[in-house]
């Protein structure tokens, strides 16, 4: 009767049985009132005891568990870059200590391969699998168009102003379908880089204007040289290997004598006319003539080093060769200037270089990254890189500093070139595409420098390989997603 | 009574079978999860290790790679050197094919490393790297077919040292997350070996409490039933059947606790079915009309019933134990306690006849019989007794006593008449033996009294003579003995015999009536106890009556015809002689064939009317039968009939 009439007095507690705290309390708060009572209550609270060491030897498991599984604090950003071959690998290195002390965000330095086209195979690879890492990229100029679905918008991370500081020509070549996939770091573009002494000494007093006045400065001085013994002089050396570069020097020829892009802005194929085939065969002349007959196996570094080495005249190069050729050590140091690359009959043309850097659309950090690519471009940055002498800056601001300009004389010639006559791969229009534009367009010049074809024949055959359907619909392809 | 309310599972459904098993099997878990959580620690420690070789393994890979990349420059300058296109290229593909091995080896290596490779983006580099330096050899190769050996070398001095450079700094980062794993490692299994080292006593000590716990828990989920349970036993055992237990749930206790309540339950319907039966009993024995009482082994009295109390008008005190002696008689005081303890020595029972003690001071007679009552292994646990009063038996034998004696004495004064009766007979009978006695004395002198005496023939007349004599000293003796006045005297009886010796002496008699005595006797005969003289004179009896018969016949009737006496002895049936004595006579009308043997009746003139009455109150005491019957021609025959002892007949 007694247990009864306790039951009838505490109905909810009797319900409950929760954490063995509350039994205890339970305890405490209602005093039992039999033996019996308080049996039952201790019965519970033992009860509850054992569930509550169970509960903690699980725990202990449960902890050390997660322990093993913890992520690092700190965000580590991967960024890969043309790395060792971009003349200022330690200054890079420098500025990405520099963010990581201003952020505490850590990045890890990944070099990438020598040549663009390995580059971009490698970027392809990554970007199309989806790999998380890295998270920035470094864009050329002629990628954009190629990688841009697998890289973010960075308007949405960057403010306005900040991007409108760039040159607006990069901008609008990094910007794909009204998505800006990468913000330029640095400029480069084709020039002339020529022994002034040597001109001197054989009584030039400037530079070659046209390509003509080129064929015979370099004749006269290569022979003149040869004749003094040095027996290996040529007198222009450039970039002959079948590569991005051949393109790039190809387009130079093609475009100061009028011969179009290859494809123009809307694609349509424009390789096929006689000015292309005139400035082709004008190059395969030199073959041999003013220049090596290994130019066709040169990479950008052969012709830069033949010429740094004194074997040759004139160089053909892009705008950042200067710092090598002016560095301490160089044999050319102090003995060499630039100038615009010779005209052809339509002008003075230079192709545009340069890279930006872009945020992969895999990346598990995209604020972070976006971050570290405004870090590496803006203008404080390019302004401290050019304390010493480095790659042109992208933004125009920084051509007008005194200080600058003192360690980087040349840029004024650099600027003037890009207002003037600027080529543009046409990797905007060929889109995804390009790479095997650029192949065929090289390819075919390579054939006529090797005088494997003849220009014309070249010419004939490019044009129809570009204009087969299955370029035209994977380019056409290619357009389609991003038009949505 | 709370499981109403409070959750559905108590322990005490569980039987204490199950209870144990869950907390044995609850503790095997503990231990097995305590050991499994020290060897996972162990395994950790194991792994890292396993980590810090392979983070090694790799870094010499690495390292290898990078001294590969070394060598390759001067190589490649020393080929250059040559100007030997086909060298230089068969050298590149050799260059080519062992740099490719290096790197995939390294890569094999990254790729069993994911987080090794995760951190350090090794495997990027190493592509990079292998492109990068298969694209400088191709150039290289690319540069020394068309002839342009200043640029191969210039190549090797300018580009491959950023190469040597960059597979340097690889080596630096792996060198740098080699030793990050290696002190990340060291960290770990320092920790790992502090856990180990917390978790096993700390397993070890909770797997304890709880088995202590559980021990204590279980043992008292036991125990708390168990002494309810032995409570109630004690009370039961103290005939407490009024209390239940109570017990909860559907372990073995709860059952244990529900059978005693059935037992105890039992055990009250028993006790009082018990109770009633032995109410009954005493009921029956205090109304028995006999005393009924039980004694220990020792002879102490341990009960009496309440006829025996009002009997002899005591307090039952004063009559259990020894007490009852007070009650005995004084004369049969010492014969019954004689009795009474050489049966409680020997155990046999006890049959006696004693005189006990009535309340008004009277001592009657009892039959008293005692019986031990024995256990399995046969020894006394109780007499018991009774007793039944034969006082008015006694005196029904003491009168029947009597009336033998006066039946004894009547029977020698009829014995004695009737002999005065045979007197003369009986002096015949006497008479020859000794006058054949004088004869043979006579011849005897004659033969000795020749010239030469014939002592052949004196000798034997002298032996006739001895014989003459001694059959008249047994006629004489024989006389005597019926005779003489007695007790009764039971012996064992040839019935021949005494026919025999009887009609022997009646044959004087029967030849002067003229009748002849034939006899049909049965030989081997068993023996009969009886009193000889009483038997022989029931024969006299019977053989005079039968005589007398036959001449009162000759006197009615006109004819004579030759009297004759048969006496046949047989045996009829198992265990009784029948004797019959048939007689020529006059025979007996059949509405006087039981009148006759009444006392004083008789047909005869001068006869006395007791012979048969006589006769038949003696076979009667000797447990026989005495009868009569017509012949169906002429006469009457007398039979009677006497019992065979069990012991007679192997007596011959």
């Amino acid at each position: 009767v007694a247990v009864a009439k306790f039951r009838l007095q505490l109905p909810d507690i009797e319900r409950y049985s929760g954490s063995p705290m509350q039994g205890v309390g339970e305890l405490m708060a209602y005093p039992p009132r039999t033996r019996e009572e308080a049996r039952r209550r201790i019965r519970q609270s033992t009860r509850r005891a054992v569930l509550g060491i169970l509960c903690f030897l699980l725990t202990i498991g449960g902890e050390s568990c997660s322990r093993g599984n913890q992520p690092t604090d700190a965000i580590t950003l991967t960024l890969i870059d043309q790395g060792w071959f971009s003349s200022d690998y330690q200054g890079r290195l420098n500025e990405i200590a520099e963010f990581t002390r201003e952020t505490g965000i850590r990045v890890e330095f990944l070099p990438g391969p020598e040549t663009a086209v390995e580059q971009l195979a490698t970027y392809r690879k990554l970007l199309e699998s989806g790999a998380k890492v890295p998270d920035v990229y470094g864009i050329d100029v002629i990628w954009p168009g190629i990688l841009a679905d697998n890289l973010l918008d960075l308007r949405a991370y960057i403010p306005e102003q900040e991007i409108k500081a760039h040159f607006p020509e990069l901008i609008a070549n990094n910007t794909v379908n009204g998505r800006l996939v990468a913000l330029p770091s640095f400029l480069s573009e084709g020039l002339l880089f020529y022994r002034a002494d040597l001109l001197r000494k054989y009584g030039y007093r400037a530079p070659p204007m046209t390509w003509k006045e080129l064929e015979v400065m370099a004749r006269r001085i290569q022979s003149g040289e040869r004749a003094n013994g040095n027996k290996d002089f040529w007198g222009f050396v450039w970039e002959g290997a079948p590569s991005e570069a051949l393109t790039c020097n190809a387009l130079e020829w093609q475009v100061s004598e009028g011969g179009g892009t290859i494809l123009d802005e809307n694609g349509k194929v424009t390789v096929n006319n006689p000015q292309s085939i005139r400035a082709w065969d004008r190059a395969a002349r030199w073959v041999g003539s003013i220049s090596p007959p290994g130019v066709v196996a040169f990479k950008e570094s052969d012709a830069a080093n033949m010429w740094r080495a004194g074997k040759a005249a004139f160089l053909r190069d892009w705008s950042s060769g200067y710092i090598a050729a002016r560095a301490p050590g160089s044999m050319v140091r102090g003995r060499f200037d630039i100038a615009p690359l010779p005209r052809g009959s339509a002008g003075m043309t230079a192709t545009l270089g340069g890279a930006g850097y872009g945020v992969s659309a895999h990346s598990l950090h995209p604020r972070e990254a976006a971050m570290l690519v405004r870090f590496l471009c803006s203008r404080n940055v390019q302004l401290t890189r050019l304390r010493k002498p480095n790659e042109a800056p992208t933004i125009p601001e920084l051509y007008e500093d005194p200080e600058v300009l003192a360690h980087n004389p040349h840029w004024l010639r650099v600027l003037e070139i890009f207002h003037k006559g600027i080529a543009l791969r046409p990797s905007r229009a060929a889109r995804k595409m390009y790479p095997d534009v650029s192949r065929a367009y090289w390819e075919a010049v390579y054939a006529v420098l090797t005088r494997k074809k003849s220009a014309a024949q070249a010419a004939d055959e490019l044009e129809r390989m570009l204009r087969t359907p299955d370029v035209r619909a994977s380019a056409d392809l290619n357009k389609a997603p991003a038009q949505r | 009574m709370r499981g109403t309310i409070r959750s559905p599972f108590r322990p005490s459904d569980l039987s204490i079978r199950s209870r144990l098993i869950a907390c044995f099997v609850l503790i095997v878990l503990l231990m097995i999860a305590a050991d499994a959580v020290a060897i996972w620690q162990y395994w950790q420690i194991e792994a890292l290790a396993q980590r810090v070789r392979k983070t090694d393994q790799i870094s010499d890979a690495v390292v290898r790679v990078h001294l590969y990349v070394y060598s390759f420059r001067d190589k490649i300058a020393a080929v250059a050197s040559t100007h030997d296109i086909p060298q230089f290229s068969s050298e590149a593909a050799e260059i080519r094919r062992s740099f490719l091995e290096q790197v995939d080896h390294t890569e094999q290596m990254l790729r069993t490393t994911p987080d090794i490779e995760q951190n350090a983006h090794l495997s990027y580099a190493l592509d990079s790297l292998r492109v990068t330096l298969l694209s400088q050899l191709d150039t290289a190769v690319q540069l020394a077919t068309a002839g342009e050996w200043n640029a191969v070398q210039l190549r090797a001095a300018i580009e491959i040292p950023a190469l040597i450079e960059f597979s340097s700094s690889l080596v630096d980062r792996v060198d740098q997350q080699a030793r990050e794993k290696r002190n990340e490692a060291s960290e770990d299994a320092q920790k790992a070996r502090q856990r180990l080292f917390i978790i096993v006593p700390v397993a070890a000590l909770l797997t304890l409490l709880t088995a202590a716990a559980l021990g204590w828990y279980v043992t008292r989920t036991v125990t708390g039933p168990l002494s309810i349970l032995t409570a109630r036993a004690e009370t039961l055992a103290h005939g407490d059947f009024q209390h239940k237990v109570q017990l909860r749930g559907n372990n073995e206790l709860a059952v244990l606790g529900n059978a005693l309540n059935y037992a105890s339950e039992q055990l009250q319907k028993l006790y009082e079915d018990v109770r009633r039966s032995e109410e009954n009993l005493r009921g029956v024995i205090n109304t028995v009309p006999a005393h009924v009482w039980s004694a220990s082994p020792d002879g102490a009295l341990e009960f009496v019933n309440e006829r025996l109390l009002k009997f002899v008008g005591l307090p039952s005190d004063d009559i259990l134990g020894w007490n009852w002696e007070s009650v005995l008689h004084p004369d049969d005081r010492a014969r019954f306690f004689a009795r009474w303890r050489a049966a409680l020595k020997d155990g046999r029972s006890l049959e006696s006849e004693i005189r006990l003690r009535r309340a008004d001071g009277q001592h009657r007679w009892f039959f008293v019989r005692s019986v031990p009552v024995r256990d399995e292994a046969g020894n006394i646990t109780k007499w018991y007794g009774s007793s039944i009063e034969i006082e008015d038996l006694k005196r029904a034998e003491e009168g029947r006593e009597r009336l033998r004696q006066v039946q004894s004495e009547l029977a020698h004064i009829h014995r004695v008449t009737t002999m005065g009766e045979l007197a003369a007979s009986i002096a015949h009978e006497i008479r020859q033996p000794i006058s054949a006695a004088d004869i043979n004395a006579k011849t005897c002198l004659r033969w000795l009294g020749r010239e030469q005496p014939d002592i052949e023939q004196a000798r034997e007349a002298v032996s006739r003579i001895i014989k003459n004599v001694i059959r008249a000293s047994d006629i004489i003796t024989r006389i005597r003995l019926l005779f003489k006045k007695g007790e009764q005297q039971r012996e064992w009886v040839n019935v021949n015999d005494a026919i025999g010796e009887i009609i022997s002496l009646l044959r004087s008699e029967a030849v002067r009536h003229a009748i002849s005595i034939h006899t049909v006797l049965a030989p081997e005969l068993p023996l009969v106890m009886a009193d000889r003289v009483q038997l022989q004179q029931v024969f006299m009896n019977l053989i005079l009556n039968g005589i007398d018969a036959i001449n009162e016949a000759d006197i009615a009737g006109n004819e004579r015809i030759a009297g004759n006496l048969t006496v046949k002895s047989q045996r009829n049936g198992a265990d009784q002689l029948l004797i019959s004595i048939s007689d020529t006579g006059i025979g007996l009308p059949p509405e006087q064939a039981d009148k006759v043997f009444d006392a004083f009746f008789t047909t005869k003139p001068h006869g006395t009317g007791m012979g048969l009455s006589i006769s038949r109150s003696i076979i009667e005491s000797h447990g026989g039968r005495l009868w009569a019957t017509g012949n169906p021609d002429r006469g009457t025959t007398f039979q009677f009939t006497l019992p065979i002892e069990p012991a007679a007949t192997a007596v011959a």
